[in-house]
């Protein structure tokens, strides 16, 4: 298969594994009485399978399927991270924004001072 | 391994963080993000591909990261969100974000095929994300609707009552 194919289908997995483990974790973590994870993490965990199974067999490198999770962990934050200082131009605009607008004076917050 | 359980453990932290009322926060978010954060920083064990990769890359990625959110941070704090702005934090945080651009120019350098790296990586976590709703929104169509609540007895209305007038700062009556 082209590499650069190969590229985008491994960093799209890449994202989806990340995000659903990310998920899992959180599911796991924010648990409360009303909060019905089962369903859920199972198919999410099901579904991190598939996608490691694909990604194993489209790679040759990799061996086993937590090697393939593992690979495709590491390219999906690879993935994120490369996005996060983007975003932290686009934050910093609006903090320049917000560092030197005038606002109207408000009676009613100068009243609870 | 060690870095996997770096980011096991700073994913706890922020899920920790993200529970309870804003202004009461789990107390263990902090010490396990900053448990995780020290695994990542300190680690002097021997990291093989893929993982040596992303810590290659994290070198380069970590100091501007965290000198610019702290930047953003004292910035978002000094800036007149309620009416009053705080120059000395606005000036702080601002020399701070300069300081990050330094290094970020210095050290930092975005990988050849970054484009495709952050559209397919984002298309992937997207994808994960919405199919995360369906999930959810499955589950929560299949519980059945509960009864409507009882009225308040007459305990509970003097409670509330006591509750409202103590927070609006009146009298009861």
């Amino acid at each position: 298969m082209n590499s650069t194919l190969l590229e985008i289908l491994f960093y799209t997995f890449g994202g989806f594994i990340l995000v659903n483990f990310s998920l899992i974790i959180f599911q796991l973590f924010s648990l409360h009485p009303y909060s019905k994870p089962t369903i859920p993490i199972i198919i999410q965990s099901l579904m991190i399978f598939i996608s490691a199974m694909i990604v194993s067999s489209l790679n040759d490198d990799v061996e086993t399927i937590v090697d393939a999770i593992r690979f495709s962990l590491v390219e999906g934050m690879l993935g994120l991270l490369v996005i996060i200082p983007l975003l932290y131009i686009l934050m910093i605009y609006f903090l320049f924004r917000a560092s030197f607008r005038k606002r109207p004076f408000d009676d009613l917050l100068d009243a609870t001072e | 391994m060690m870095i996997w359980l770096a980011f096991f453990l700073l994913l706890v932290g922020i899920t920790f963080a993200r529970m309870g009322p804003s202004f009461s926060r789990n107390k263990f978010a902090v010490p396990i993000i900053m448990a995780g954060i020290s695994l990542l920083a300190f680690n002097n064990f021997p990291v093989e591909n893929p993982e040596e990769e992303l810590l290659g890359y994290l070198r380069g990625f970590a100091p501007w990261f965290f000198v610019c959110s702290i930047g953003c941070f004292l910035v978002l704090r000094g800036s007149p969100i309620y009416w009053k702005s705080h120059p000395p934090q606005l000036i702080i945080g601002w020399s701070i974000i300069l300081i990050s651009f330094y290094l970020n120019l210095e050290y930092y350098e975005l990988p050849d095929n970054f484009i495709l790296m952050a559209i397919f990586s984002a298309l992937g976590g997207i994808i994960s994300l919405l199919f995360f709703i369906l999930l959810v929104r499955f589950v929560e169509n299949r519980i059945p609707l509960e009864d409507p609540a009882p009225d308040l007895t007459e305990e509970e209305i003097i409670f509330v009552k006591k509750i409202i007038s103590a927070n609006i700062g009146v009298d009861e009556k």
